[in-house]
């Protein structure tokens, strides 16, 4: 079989063949050409795409995906947060009021439940006007979390801590090393080491509920 | 407020330039949402570097930057899977020569004779349909189909020349 065919049968398979096979296949003038060629072929047909069926409604329902808070949202929140502390407050009333009635009937249990009520319907108003913010936090710590640009280091930092395993770095500049990276919540820690294995220059054992990351070259920098 | 809607204006004027660019570099619909997403995520969050003389070019640059480091992120036979380019660290891309170049390169498909060269290109390409799928289709071999392509691709390269030389 001749070269090209070779880089072609190569091109509809390409994990089947090894990076030293790669390697040679694409010093080879004539392939690394037409692989060139291939690759502008792809982004052409691909600009073509961008132009044409992006729509007003595609970009809408991106643009929703960024900003769970919508514009009227938070004052809406607001007024039923009120509402909310408004019910709350006629619940205390209420309760005080059956407690009254109850000191009235027996004075011991009286006193007993009347404290038990009265420091429920506080802790409730409480959740309630920290309703809004508290969504917030909830919502951040199920999403996917974005490091962008962050150290290693700080990114592992959050990996013990959320798999409960131990961190060893093998070279002494593997914590510094920054790295773009996108967790989500669904991920194994099986999942995070091998798509951390996929960056070229980190290198992680996992042994016995311990890392073992080992990094070989400082990447470029991000925006 | 006004940050965030601010954004989103930013957000719909440059939605369809930023995810050319990246779709033009990564080749993946959903990987190039999510660069746009990411970039845009990260100024809702902390709009600081942004100003509004140089929006375009920092988000174009910021789309640009990501998608270098998906590439760089990626396995040898990964880049050659989604047609990644191949020397991101040394190629520093002219935007508009860039530009010039796949519009005329989209012109140059388009013009592909024999029709069965543009269909090879199209349905590859576009479809994503493999070579031996395509050969299977045309009741060819896959060694015939491969004899197509490399022509196709010579002929691109030709006319691609010749335009661009203009």
């Amino acid at each position: 079989m001749n070269k090209t065919n070779l880089f072609f049968q190569m091109m509809e398979q390409p994990q089947l063949y090894t990076d030293e096979e790669w390697q040679e296949i694409l010093a080879d003038k004539e392939c690394r050409e037409l692989y060139t060629l291939m690759s502008k072929t792809q982004s052409a047909i691909n600009a073509t795409h961008a132009e044409n069926d992006i729509t007003d409604e595609m970009i809408d329902v991106e643009w929703q995906r960024l900003s769970p808070v919508q514009p009227h949202s938070s004052h809406i929140t607001i007024q039923s947060s009120l509402r909310k502390i408004a019910a709350v407050f006629i619940g205390v009333l209420m309760l005080s009021g059956i407690t009254l009635a109850a000191i009235h009937i027996s004075r011991h249990v009286g006193v007993n439940s009347g404290a038990a009520d009265l420091q429920s319907p506080a802790q409730k108003t409480r959740i309630s006007t920290t309703r809004h913010q508290t969504a917030e936090t909830d919502t951040i710590s199920t999403e996917p979390k974005l490091y962008d640009n962050v150290p290693l280091g700080e990114i592992f930092q959050d990996v013990s801590n959320r798999y409960n395993v131990k961190v060893v770095y093998q070279n002494e500049d593997a914590p510094r090393l920054r790295l773009f990276y996108r967790w989500k919540p669904e991920y194994t820690l099986e999942k995070v080491v091998e798509m951390m294995n996929n960056f070229e220059w980190i290198q992680i054992q996992s042994e016995n509920d311990t890392l073992f990351i080992k990094t070989t070259a400082i990447p470029a920098k991000d925006c | 407020m006004t940050d965030q809607r601010k954004l989103e204006q930013l957000f719909r004027q440059h939605y369809r330039q930023m995810y050319r660019q990246a779709t033009i570099l990564l080749h993946d619909d959903a990987e190039s949402k999510d660069v746009v997403h990411d970039i845009f995520a990260r100024l809702l969050d902390d709009p600081k570097d942004l100003r509004e003389e140089t929006a375009e070019h920092y988000l174009l640059t910021c789309v640009q930057n990501r998608c270098l480091n998906v590439i760089r992120s990626r396995k040898i036979q990964e880049r050659v899977e989604h047609l990644y380019i191949l020397d991101i660290d040394t190629t520093i891309l002219p935007a508009k020569q860039l530009d010039e170049e796949l519009k005329a390169l989209q012109k140059v498909i388009a013009q592909l004779d024999p029709p069965v060269y543009q269909d090879i290109i199209i349905q590859h390409y576009r479809d994503g349909v493999t070579f031996k799928e395509i050969a299977q289709h045309q009741g060819v071999s896959e060694t015939t189909v491969y004899k197509h392509l490399r022509r196709a691709l010579d002929q691109l390269r030709t006319h691609l020349k010749k335009l661009m030389s203009v």
